[in-house]
Parts: structure tokens; C-alpha cells; sequence
């Protein structure tokens, strides 16, 4: 029935369902055999304690988390800026966190807080961009997120699974910006459910289903000839349904279904859908994808901080905590990088009406661990009320051209967007932040 | 447009465009003149840059265009049939006409505007009630500057007054709300300012607040609430031995006074506690408007033209200036600045955005970020873009008109895409996919044939249910709002206690499948069918006075309903959003971006076997039809609007006579670029 198809197009079909039927993919079983490669760093970034990272594992709250209550508390300042947070002290000295963060405080040891971040963009869409991409969102190009230039710059270790993952995030992310479209996220919406319609529907036989590849190819034939090399979204899908049969015949399938973790597993992570996205996380670093990109949303809390301050951080603080001492018990954690990021900070001066933090991007906290950071450390500090950066700023390309510099990447290499001008992992000028390693 | 005037006069003395009554849409010919004049001017343009435009489209890719860009779904194989058999002259016109008249536009219409106004049905309660104002006065033609301006003056609890929803949408974030308005209806990104001097614009923080001023006095609390609150409290004191103890104490006149306010603080406590469970979601629909309220300069202002926490006054940032307003004046001076036809920006926002809605690009780029130096490739256009929104007097249905008749329409699309927010000489339409509320559609189209008369009507029942509940409690004596708070306490601690034991009883049916006590198992099933059915006759009774928490969950759309039909926006693993539809947080959000699950989706999920559903369209055809040529025909017509070719009938006819092969050919169909883009 295919004598009709293209000789070309027939080719190409079956070179790719060998690669993915018959092609070097390997189970979770086989770990070391298969654990990602670290990139070869370079001899300056390795005496520095830079390039140890394999995996990044980025949580991103969305809506703008406290600072003040969380990585950056501050006691001694008057109530009508700490409200009713207190300071909990953590297994590492000179280590506090909110009160609501009981669980990461016996993680003190692993984790590096950076109490100095500061940024420009006050705005939700506007500030999470910038924190991903490291440049403001401009209306003429879409800057690659992070995690899209570690997946082009570090590459698959896995021929089957993507490089780049992200859970839970909304319409806004950047993903691969002007990358080509293989360097795009694959989304999960509910790592609970995993990857859905991953198999093959039942009626269909593995030769129907081949035949149906193949005459997706021609009934596109004329359609692709004329639009494929000048439209950027025709090539996007062309390349998915090619990932999609690759992802379909994937041995590593397994990566997305998180029932296969015990129960006991699942009670440390917690209940929330972001705790299952975390465990998810942990999941796909097992095997060998590079970013996964895990968003919890609803933090902004511009009114009862407080009360939402106790429903929410727990949720983290479980997670984060459970991951941590995972990665840890299975040798795992010095090679994969923790980040928590957000998008800007909250007002230390409480809005007195409605018990609320509004915006506030001159001031937060991110928090980082594993990956080479040298843990039990606080690096940068804000006045006494969290309200002005008074030492060690650090900025969203900083932060980014940080994680690029853990993973062995050249941060400052420029790659051209399709208007011919450079873009870089740290942005314009971010530097990584190298004393917080080795 | 100074040169444009004598023509334009001219076009106005032959067909008055603004002279119609709203109700009834302009008159053919008046629209054929506006965009012949269109395309005059862009051809122009393009000749003046060297472009030749690109050629005019078969009607193949027309119709299958044409349903999809005005109706929002691809024609049915006989719609397109019917079309590609008419030889008639004038039959493009005609199906334009025909589309922008039937209810598959509305649906369409009001998918567009809910994204760009970050609609959410189950909101709250108030939501639907938007949800059902938005639609109705999309359907009914309202215009444009009237509908923005209702939603930005708007006042009162939602019951009264829906496009309050505007505002409900943002609580407590007022310099969201603004940011928001300026981008959406103005072309404006001044969020930045909100923390400090805008980096790249001309904006400075202390302009945001000025503009921020104008609704300074916008609360998003309840005054009808507090009313009724003292009504009760008034109807209490009468009665209350404590009022009357402290009115009989005899030490001094000042005592008394200060007995009787502590009397009076006790009862407002008591009333508002017994009312909490009947106010609270009440509370929360609706805006006041307090004169007395500001906008003040934030703690941490930094410039030297004003000081921390300074009280700022409402001025606009660009445009007619508003002198003094009285303070209860302010929202709808801001909402009449905003709108008037004297704004430099609102006329040709609206205009560009749909524009960019039908051609894939905006004349301008990107839409929501002008400036005095914004680029264009055709500066005439735009111009006779304005003027024609104005003439049109904002009718969005007519303006669309416009452009649907133009002869752009009906080009070739390039086949090399246009960088987003950089100018493009329009030598034709963007190539686009098929949005994801017209990708449901679509597949709609495949199952159920055309739905479009198929309408929810159950969203606007269930709202009015809601308000009549309502406007009851508005009415209710101070004996009767405490009848209803108790009831509604009780009906609060009804449902609580219902969670409780379905919950446990959850627990204890995960437990006994895990110990593989079937027998048990289906007797906790059993119990827990009885309860929810107990509790939801219980609910009805209780709740035919109290108002329902969840307004707009019940009003669900049946599967052969168009996306417009169910409360939005969908879930987030629903196939409207993984194809990129609207997540409804921030203006414009929705997309046409690839993804591999989108590609599962459509190999390996349901959908995926729709042609061989038995109860399909496309299955019941290909059952009836008996020759193959005639099977391959109607396959090529309901997915791509078009007739197979000749080399593409040599290629596919042998598939045509084998049912399995038949039902892979459909399934590739499916996931081929020609089904999910349009030319």
C-alpha cells in the first residue's frame, strides 16, 4: 500500500522508527551505565567547584513568594514589617528560615539561601520571563527560558526521554523561545497522571499504525514543500509527532508514572500535585533529563499573607525537604542542582487594611542546593526590614549564568537569534555566583 | 488623514455608514466600499515598496478559511461541497454574509474577547454573570466603546450589574487592574512603572499612580452587605436586654453612652457572625465606589517628584486632559477618557487587534506596546482602519465585515512567516494553526456535524436562578435575613459534615481494595451513592433560597456543544488547553505553539478513533457511501475542505476499498499539517 509513497519521505520514516525501535535506550535499572555525563568543564569553572551538576531541578513559585517569610525572615524588625513570622534557627549555624519551613530546617547543612536578589520587573508575566530568560520580555523575539539553553547546551543523555521538562506551568513560559523547536519543553499538566496517550490505542496494529506515520508524511507533502523551511511552527510539528513515536517507544516511559514509587515515598513528598511533580523530578534525573521545570502557583498573597503564608509554605517546605534527603540517600545530590526561584519578592511593610504583602521586586531570596553548592550558607543581605539589597546583589542573569556555571556551561557564549543578535544563558552581563561552590 | 477626508466624505454620502440604526448591520454595499478602499490603499503601499500581492486563493482554501476565520470550525464536507459546486459569481461574498450572521461567529467572537478580557466562568459567583454579559452583548452587536465602558464604570453588586466582573476579576490588585486596562484597551505596557520609572518607555512610576488615582476610590467591599448588617443590627437593638440595661444605667450620661455603644459593637459582632455564612460569597460580588478613598505614593518612592506615601490626584497619560473630577466622578471620567473617540489610542487598538485576529499579524507589532514611533509597513491603512472603527461606530461584527470582504482575504498566505512584532508588508494573510477552541470545533464538526445552533443555555438559567436569590436576600426584612443567615449556617455546616464522611468513607474503600475485601468495597461504594444522593436532595431544598457558592460549575455543556458553550477557562489538562487555549491570567494568553502531548493526543488518545466511532459523522458517511472514490472524496472534504487531486487519488484510492486502511487514512488526516493549519 505504500508503493505510492515518496521513495524520500519513506526513507526518512523508517531510518527513524529504527532509530527508536532498535536504537541504544536503557532502563532505569542500569543507572550508573546510564547517568548522564556531566559536561566536560572547563579546567578554570572545575578548581572552582563549578561543573559537578548533571541535572537541574528548578521550582519556581509563581506569583511572587515572601521573602520575608521564608529564606529571609526578620525578627528583630518591627511587627508592622515581620508580622506574626518568627525565625526558626536550621541544623547549620547562621541558617534561619520562616517558621512555616520546619522540615528544610534539619537541611540547613545542604542548602545555600541568597538573600540578594533584586530585579526590575514588578509585573507577574513580566518578572517570571525575566527571571527564566534572563532578559525582559521584548514583543519582537522570545527569549529561550533557562532550562531551553541547558537542554541545547548540555544535550540529551537520554536518545528517547527530552532534555527538558516542565510540570505544572501556565501559558506564559518562554520555552524554547527563538530556539529551533527541538530544544522546546515537554509539558506535564498533572505529574500525578504522568504522560498521557503514550501507547498505542488497542484497535490499532503496530502496521496500521506505521502505515499511518507514513501517510501523515504524504498527505503533507505539497503543504510541507511550501511552508516547512520558511514557518517555524510547521517545523514544530513535524518535529513532536517525531518525538511523540520516539517518546512511544521509549524504554524509559516508566520515568513519567509516579504510582511506581511506594507509598511511603509519596507520604514524605507530600500530597499537593507540586509535591508529586517534585517526585516526578527526582524520577527523570534518574534518567538523564537535564532541566525539569516545576512550577507551584498562587503566591500572591496581597492580602492575609499570614494566613496563606500557613496553608502554602507547608507545601513546600514537605517537598522541597523530602527531595532534598532523597537526592542525598541516593547519591544523587552532588550532581544535581536544586534551585527555588520566583519572580519577585513581597513588600516588607505590611498593607495594614488587608493583612497583605503587594509586589516588590527591589528585594528576595532564592535558595539553592546540591549541583557542588557548598551547603549551610547565606550569601547577600537586605537592611534590617528586607527592604533594600545592602550586599552582594544579585540578578536574574546572574542567577541563570549561576546555574549554566554549575553545570559546566559557558554562560557568556553568545548564540544568534534568527535577527542575527547574540543572546547568552546569563544574559547581558550575569555573572555566576562562583563562591557559593566547592 | 487630512488626504483621505474628501474620499471618506465621499464614501459617507453614498452609503451613510454610521447612519444606521444599531440593531441592523450596515448595508453590503457601504462594507464592499470600505474595503475596496482598504485594499486600494495596501496595494498602494506595496507598490510603493516593490511587493506585488500574493495571488488570490482557490476556493478550497477559501471556504475551509472562511468557516474557520469567521465561524471559528471547519466546514462540514457537505458545507464544503455545496460551496465548491455553487458556480455563481458572487458566492464568496455570500458565504461571508452568510457566516458573519450565524451563530458559529458569536461563538467565535466571544472565545476571542474572553482571552483578551481574562474571563473566568466559575470565578466566584459574579463570573458567570460576566461570563453571560460578555455573550449577550457580543450577540447583540453592543459596540465596542460601550462595552469597555460599562466594564470600567461599573458599580454595584453584579447581580445588578455583571460588568462589575471587570473589576471582581482583580480584587485587591488594583495597579494590576490598571496595568491591565492601558495594555488591553490602549496598547500600553506601563507595568513596569508600577515599581519604578519605565526602563525603555516614557513612563514615569509617579504617571502610574496619577492614572491609578482615577480609581482610587474603587473598594472591593460590600455596602449593600453593611447595610443589611445594621438593618439587623437596628432590628436587634430593639429587642436586646443588654440595650435596654444599658440604657438604664443611671450613673452618668456618659456611661450610658458608652454602655450603649459596647451594646451596639456586641450585636453588629452577633449580626455580622450569624450573616457571615449568607454574606460572605455575596460580599464579594460586588464593588462600591467611596469618594473618600485615594491612591497614595507607595513607601518606597524614590523620585524627587513627590514623597512616600503622598496622596496623588488623578491626571491621564496622554490624550484630552480631565480637569478637576469630583471625587465620586472619577471612575466614569476615567472610563470616558478611556473610550472617547478623541482617545489617540482606543480606536486603533481595537481596530489593529482585529485585524490581527483575521490576517495572522498586526499592521502594527506587537499589539499592546505602541508608542509614538510605532512602525508600520502601511501607515494608510491604519489610518483608514481608525476611520472605519469610528464609522462603523464600533460595531466589532461590522468592522470584521469589512475585512472578511477585502480582497487580502481571499490571498495566498506567505510562505515565510512574519516575525512577530516587526512590521509586515501585508502581500497576504499569516499562515496560521487552527486555535485550540477551533481545533475542538473542528473535531466537533468531524463527531457532530454543525453544532453552532447548539447553545448552552443552561449558563444564563443558572444566573439568573442566582440572581433572583439575590435580589431576594436585597429585600428581606431584618427577621427574615436572620432566618436566612441560620439557614445558610446550617446549610454550610450540612455540607461540611458531608465532606467529613465522604471523606472517610473514601479512606475506607481505599483500605478495604487494598486488603482485596471486595465484598466490603462495594458496600462502602453503596453507602457512599446513598449519602451524596441523601445530601444533594437535602441541598436542593435548602438551597432554593440561600445563594449557591458555585454558580457557574453546574451549568456544564454537552459534548456535541462548541468550546464557547462550556464555563471557561478549561482545565488544565483538557485538550482546549493543551493546545494552547486560554488559561484566562493574563490578557492574550492563549497560543498555537506544538507540544509533544498535543502530538499523543492526537496519534494515541480518543480522538484519535473518532472516525471510527460509530456514532460519528465521518464513520456514519463512510458506512453509506458505497464507492471508494466517492469514501476518498469525503474524507479529503471533511478534513481539508478540498477534493483529492489527481496524482493524490492514484495515491490514495487503494486505501479507499479497505476498511481498516480507510480508518488510518483518517487518523493520519488527523495529525497532518493540512488539518491543523490554515492557509
Amino acid at each position: 500500500m505504500l508503493n505510492h509513497l515518496d521513495e524520500l519521505t519513506r526513507r526518512r520514516f523508517l531510518a527513524n522508527t529504527a532509530k527508536t525501535c532498535f536504537g541504544v535506550t536503557i532502563g532505569g535499572a542500569a543507572k550508573d551505565f546510564f547517568a548522564p555525563a556531566a559536561i566536560a568543564a572547563d579546567a578554570a569553572t572545575a578548581a572552582k567547584g563549578g561543573g559537578k551538576a548533571k541535572s537541574v531541578i528548578y521550582l519556581f513559585m509563581s506569583g511572587g513568594m515572601t521573602h520575608l517569610d521564608t529564606f529571609d525572615p526578620k525578627p528583630e524588625a518591627p511587627v508592622e514589617f515581620r508580622g506574626p513570622t518568627k525565625a526558626i534557627k536550621t541544623n547549620a549555624d547562621g541558617v534561619r528560615l520562616g517558621h512555616y519551613m520546619e522540615n528544610l530546617a534539619a537541611h540547613g547543612d545542604k542548602i545555600a539561601l541568597v538573600n540578594s536578589m533584586t530585579s526590575t520587573q514588578g509585573a507577574h508575566a513580566q518578572g517570571r520571563y525575566f527571571m527564566r530568560t534572563g532578559y525582559a520580555p521584548r514583543a519582537s523575539i522570545v527569549h529561550p527560558s533557562n532550562g531551553a539553553w541547558i537542554s541545547r547546551l548540555a544535550g540529551r543523555t537520554n536518545d528517547t526521554l527530552p532534555a527538558f521538562v516542565t510540570v505544572n506551568s501556565g501559558n506564559g513560559h518562554p520555552g524554547a523561545g527563538f530556539f529551533e523547536p527541538e530544544f522546546a519543553p515537554l509539558p506535564v499538566g498533572d505529574a500525578a497522571s504522568g504522560l498521557k496517550d503514550v501507547r498505542r490505542l488497542r484497535n490499532i496494529s503496530e502496521e496500521q499504525f506505521n502505515k499511518q506515520l507514513a501517510l501523515r508524511q504524504a498527505l503533507d507533502k505539497q503543504f510541507d514543500s511550501r511552508f516547512h523551511e520558511g514557518q517555524k511552527n510547521v517545523r514544530a510539528y513535524n518535529q513532536v509527532f517525531d518525538e511523540a513515536v520516539k517518546l512511544m517507544n521509549s524504554k524509559d516511559l516508566e520515568a513519567f508514572d509516579i504510582a511506581k514509587e511506594s507509598r511511603e515515598m509519596h507520604e514524605r513528598y507530600g500530597d499537593h500535585s507540586f509535591a508529586k511533580g517534585v517526585l516526578l523530578a527526582r524520577r527523570l534525573v534518574e534518567r538523564g533529563v537535564r532541566f525539569i521545570d516545576v512550577e507551584l502557583g498562587g503566591f500572591d498573597w496581597h492580602s492575609e499573607n499570614f494566613e496563606q503564608a500557613e496553608q502554602k509554605l507547608p507545601i513546600l517546605d514537605q517537598a522541597l525537604a523530602a527531595l532534598l534527603e532523597d537526592l542525598s540517600s541516593r547519591g544523587m545530590l552532588e550532581s544535581t542542582l536544586v534551585v527555588v526561584a520566583t519572580e519577585f519578592g513581597r513588600t516588607p511593610k505590611i498593607v495594614q487594611e488587608r493583612n497583605g504583602r503587594n509586589h516588590f521586586p527591589k528585594a528576595f531570596s532564592y535558595l539553592l542546593a546540591g549541583g557542588g553548592i557548598r551547603g549551610g550558607q547565606v550569601y547577600g543581605k537586605t537592611d534590617e526590614t528586607g527592604s533594600n539589597v545592602i550586599e552582594n546583589k544579585v540578578t536574574g542573569p546572574d542567577f541563570n549564568a549561576t546555574i549554566g556555571f554549575a553545570m559546566g556551561i559557558p554562560h557568556a557564549l553568545p548564540l544568534m537569534s534568527p535577527s542575527r543578535r547574540p543572546f547568552k544563558l546569563g544574559g547581558r552581563e550575569g555573572e555566576p555566583l562562583t563562591s557559593l561552590f566547592g | 488623514m487630512k488626504h483621505l477626508l474628501p474620499l471618506l466624505l465621499l464614501s459617507l454620502a453614498v452609503a451613510p455608514l454610521g447612519a444606521a440604526p444599531q440593531s441592523k448591520p450596515l448595508p453590503l454595499e457601504s462594507i464592499l466600499k470600505a474595503a475596496a478602499k482598504i485594499d486600494a490603499l495596501l496595494e498602494e503601499e506595496l507598490a510603493a515598496k516593490g511587493l506585488e500581492p500574493l495571488p488570490i486563493v482557490a476556493d478550497d482554501v477559501f471556504v475551509r478559511r472562511a468557516y474557520v476565520a469567521i465561524a471559528g470550525r471547519i466546514p462540514t464536507a457537505q458545507e464544503a461541497a455545496r460551496f465548491l459546486e455553487n458556480g455563481s459569481a458572487d458566492k464568496r461574498q455570500r458565504l461571508i454574509e452568510e457566516l458573519v450572521a450565524s451563530p458559529g461567529y458569536d461563538s467565535a467572537a466571544f472565545n476571542y474577547f474572553a482571552d483578551l478580557l481574562r474571563l473566568q466562568t466559575n470565578h466566584e459567583q459574579y463570573g458567570l454573570g460576566w461570563h453571560v454579559w460578555l455573550r449577550k452583548s457580543l450577540n447583540q452587536d453592543k459596540p465596542w466603546d460601550r462595552m469597555v465602558n460599562e466594564m470600567l464604570s461599573a458599580e454595584g453588586h453584579s447581580v445588578n450589574n455583571p460588568a462589575a466582573g471587570y473589576y471582581l476579576r482583580d480584587r485587591n490588585m488594583l495597579l494590576d487592574n490598571v496595568s491591565n486596562t492601558v495594555q488591553v484597551f490602549l496598547g500600553h505596557q506601563i507595568g513596569c512603572a508600577q515599581c519604578h520609572d519605565h526602563p525603555f518607555d516614557k513612563w514615569t512610576q509617579m504617571e502610574y499612580y496619577e492614572l491609578a488615582a482615577f480609581s482610587g476610590g474603587l473598594s472591593w467591599r460590600s455596602q449593600e452587605s453593611r447595610d443589611a448588617v445594621n438593618s439587623v443590627v437596628n432590628h436587634m437593638k430593639a429587642s436586646h436586654p443588654g440595650m435596654n440595661a444599658a440604657a438604664k444605667d443611671r450613673s452618668s450620661p456618659k456611661a450610658r453612652q458608652r454602655a450603649r455603644q459596647k451594646q451596639t459593637a456586641v450585636l453588629a459582632r452577633k449580626a455580622s457572625g450569624s450573616l457571615r455564612n449568607l454574606f460572605r460569597d455575596f460580599s464579594k460580588n460586588e464593588i462600591s465606589e467611596f469618594p473618600k478613598g485615594v491612591v497614595k505614593l507607595p513607601d518606597d518612592y524614590q523620585y524627587e517628584d513627590g514623597d512616600p506615601g503622598e496622596v496623588i490626584p488623578p491626571a491621564t497619560l496622554f490624550g484630552p486632559k480631565i480637569g478637576d473630577v469630583a471625587p465620586e466622578e472619577r471612575r466614569r471620567a476615567f472610563a470616558d477618557w478611556v473610550t472617547s473617540p478623541e482617545n489617540p489610542y482606543f480606536t486603533k487598538v481595537i481596530a489593529n487587534r482585529l485585524w490581527d485576529r483575521t490576517f495572522g499579524h498586526g499592521l502594527v507589532d506587537p499589539l499592546d506596546d505602541w508608542s509614538g514611533n510605532s512602525k508600520t509597513a502601511h501607515p494608510k491603512v491604519l489610518e483608514y482602519l481608525e476611520f472605519a472603527m469610528k464609522a462603523v461606530k464600533y460595531r466589532t461584527r461590522d468592522f470584521d465585515r469589512i475585512l472578511f470582504h477585502s480582497r487580502l482575504f481571499q490571498r495566498e498566505v506567505s510562505p515565510k512567516e512574519a516575525t512577530p512584532g516587526t512590521e509586515y508588508a501585508f502581500v497576504g494573510p499569516q499562515l496560521r494553526r487552527l486555535k485550540a477552541e477551533e481545533l475542538y470545533d473542528s473535531l466537533t464538526v468531524l463527531a457532530f456535524g454543525n453544532t453552532d445552533d447548539n447553545i448552552n443555555t443552561t449558563l444564563e438559567e443558572k444566573w439568573n436562578e442566582h440572581r433572583k436569590k439575590i435580589l431576594n436576600i436585597l429585600d428581606y426584612s431584618p427577621k427574615e435575613l436572620i432566618a436566612a443567615g441560620e439557614l445558610a449556617t446550617k446549610a454550610e455546616k450540612e455540607r461540611r459534615d458531608f465532606q467529613d464522611k465522604s471523606r472517610n468513607l473514601r479512606f475506607a474503600i481505599q483500605k478495604a481494595s487494598k486488603a482485596g475485601n471486595s465484598k466490603e468495597v462495594a458496600k462502602l461504594r453503596r453507602e457512599e451513592t446513598a449519602l451524596r444522593s441523601a445530601y444533594r436532595d437535602r441541598r436542593e431544598t435548602m438551597m432554593s433560597s440561600v445563594p449557591d457558592r458555585y454558580t457557574g460549575r453546574n451549568a456544564k455543556a454537552r459534548i456535541n456543544m462548541r468550546a464557547s458553550e462550556h464555563p471557561t477557562p478549561f482545565r488544565g489538562d483538557h485538550l482546549v488547553r493543551q493546545f494552547g487555549g486560554s488559561d484566562r491570567n493574563i490578557p492574550e494568553s492563549a497560543h498555537t505553539s506544538a507540544s509533544v502531548p498535543q502530538a499523543l493526543t492526537l496519534l494515541n488518545g480518543q480522538i484519535a478513533n473518532s472516525a471510527e466511532n460509530r456514532k460519528s459523522k465521518v464513520f456514519e458517511a463512510l458506512s453509506e457511501i458505497t464507492s471508494a472514490e466517492s469514501r476518498l472524496d469525503y474524507l479529503f472534504l471533511a478534513f481539508f475542505a478540498s477534493k483529492p487531486t489527481e496524482a493524490e487519488k492514484e495515491q490514495f484510492l487503494p486505501l479507499a476499498s479497505n476498511r481498516e486502511d480507510i480508518f488510518t487514512l483518517a487518523r493520519a488526516m488527523l495529525t497532518s499539517n493540512r488539518f491543523l493549519f490554515v492557509q
